[in-house]
């Protein structure tokens, strides 16, 4: 199921298991260190096996499709927006993703910019000049498109790694309904 | 070190003191420095632009210029970046307050975010208590029904809109003397919540139901012409002869009379029609059970 051949992603939240009875005495969560282990030797070979750029590319689809399935799953999609970003806040509190707030919101033009402290991917990583958080751009993302039914594009504008210590995106939907 | 390099460290050591009191003007040699001196001048002048930088945010953000972005890459400024990214959403949050959204809390302000919940929470009971009232107002508390009050301002809208035509339903509980003075009025006021209940159960949502006083309720039904009200008084005759068969402690009787009127016309004069109307049924149904027989209760 997970090595079949395709060309367009298939992955769905119940392919993530059950994950309380799979690990009754290790517990449903892991440290911070493993997740970035994995997310970060996972970059460095895609960035050795195709480009930097490839690589950004591949992290921000698998982002896309990680918001995308959260959305669907896990937050309330009936709720007005504020509602909604209200539940999205405490999610991504709850999964201990980050604290996510927003500064800014056009509802009729459909912007928005919003921070991300104590970034699961980035806060406390050594300075690098550059915005590493194309995962959390494909997130958003994902999660704008299930509620909007908007296609968004989402830029990380100032990150941990860039030396600005909170992570800043600013989102707009783009002139797409969502497939 | 020689001569030259010792004046120069001796004068920058004067530019670092001209920084520390807050003159950020380039550092300026009066000679030609060594390479070394050269690279301790070179980031001299670098943490004095730093600085100089951190000052004019740091000085925007003390006036509350939250649309001042924050110098690139300064990491001295962290933490009034931080400050920043927090005002600027509790601005947001502000923001939708004021329109309308009490669900908003702050978490991350220390002493702050108690008293601005503390000042929602108080917007929050406000509003709840408004709505209560104003709940209270409009509606009867025996039967969750609007009220006379309501009933008559929603007459007088109906009649200034464009929902004709309109029917105008009187109707009034029979018996109900009977059942207060036999089986207590605890028994007469659930007689009244049941027959309330049939009769909304028996009208669409949006029209309009009220309990007049006492054993008196009226009804608006906008686009509503006689046959379709005729509708209507079968619905709650069918009702009140279901919960009949059902009940073994009294009975519903429900005498109704409806008026319609086409645009233009009066609703005040409708609603008399249909009282009167009500009356008549009230009359003839009074008849019909004495001469079957039976006592009217």
């Amino acid at each position: 199921m997970f090595k079949e051949d395709r060309d367009t992603p298939r992955f769905q939240w119940k392919d993530l298991g059950d994950i309380e009875a799979g690990r009754p005495n290790l517990g449903s969560t892991t440290s911070v260190a493993v997740y970035r282990l994995m997310q970060y030797t996972l970059r460095d070979i895609l960035i050795a096996r195709y480009d930097p750029d490839t690589a950004s590319e591949i992290l921000r689809e698998a982002g896309k499709l990680a918001g995308t399935e959260f959305c669907r799953n896990i937050l309330k999609k009936d709720l007005d927006f504020n509602g909604f970003f209200a539940d999205l806040q405490s999610q991504l509190k709850v999964f201990g993703v980050g604290i996510m707030r927003m500064e800014k919101s056009d509802l009729a033009g459909l912007e928005f910019v919003m921070t991300v402290s104590e970034d699961l991917d980035c806060s406390g990583l050594p300075l690098f000049e550059e915005t590493v958080c194309e995962y959390d751009e494909g997130f958003i993302a994902g999660v704008l498109t299930v509620y909007t039914g908007k296609e968004f594009l989402v830029r990380e504008i100032d990150c941990w790694a860039s030396g600005e210590r909170t992570c800043r995106f600013t989102a707009r939907a783009i002139d797409r309904e969502a497939a | 070190m020689n001569e030259r390099d010792s004046h120069l460290l001796r004068e920058l050591a004067q530019e670092v003191e001209r920084v520390a009191r807050g003159d950020f003007s380039p550092v300026r040699l009066s000679t030609v420095p060594s390479p070394e001196v050269a690279a301790l001048a070179d980031e001299i002048s670098m943490l004095s632009d730093s600085l100089a930088e951190t000052r004019e945010f740091i000085f925007a953000l003390s006036q509350g210029r939250l649309d001042v972005d924050p110098p690139p890459r300064n990491r001295l400024i962290a933490p009034f970046k931080q400050l920043q990214a927090n005002l600027r959403h509790l601005t947001w949050q502000t923001q939708q307050i004021a329109a309308g959204d009490l669900n908003q809390r702050v978490d991350f302000m220390g002493e702050f975010s108690v008293a601005f919940n503390s000042l929602i929470q108080s917007l929050l009971e406000k509003r709840l208590a408004e709505e209560k009232l104003r709940y209270l107002s409009n509606h009867d508390p025996l039967t969750d029904l609007y009220n006379r009050g309501y009933f008559t301002e929603e007459l007088e809208r109906v009649e200034r809109g464009r929902r004709f035509p309109v029917s105008i339903m009187m109707a009034d509980l029979d018996g109900l003397k009977g059942v207060n003075d036999t089986l207590g009025h605890a028994a007469g006021d659930r007689l009244i919540r049941q027959a309330a209940q049939l009769i909304r159960h028996a009208v669409r949502g949006d029209d309009v139901v009220a309990r007049m006083g006492g054993d008196e309720f009226a009804v608006i039904l906008p686009n509503t012409d006689a046959d379709t009200a005729s509708k209507v008084c079968d619905r709650i005759r069918k009702g009140e002869a279901a919960f009949n068969l059902e009940s073994s402690s009294y009975v519903i009787g429900i005498s109704i009379g409806i008026d319609t009127v086409d645009r233009g016309g009066s609703l005040t004069e409708a609603l008399k029609r249909a009282d009167e109307n009500m009356y008549r049924e009230k009359f003839a149904r009074k008849k019909k059970q004495e001469s079957a027989g039976r006592p009217d209760s």
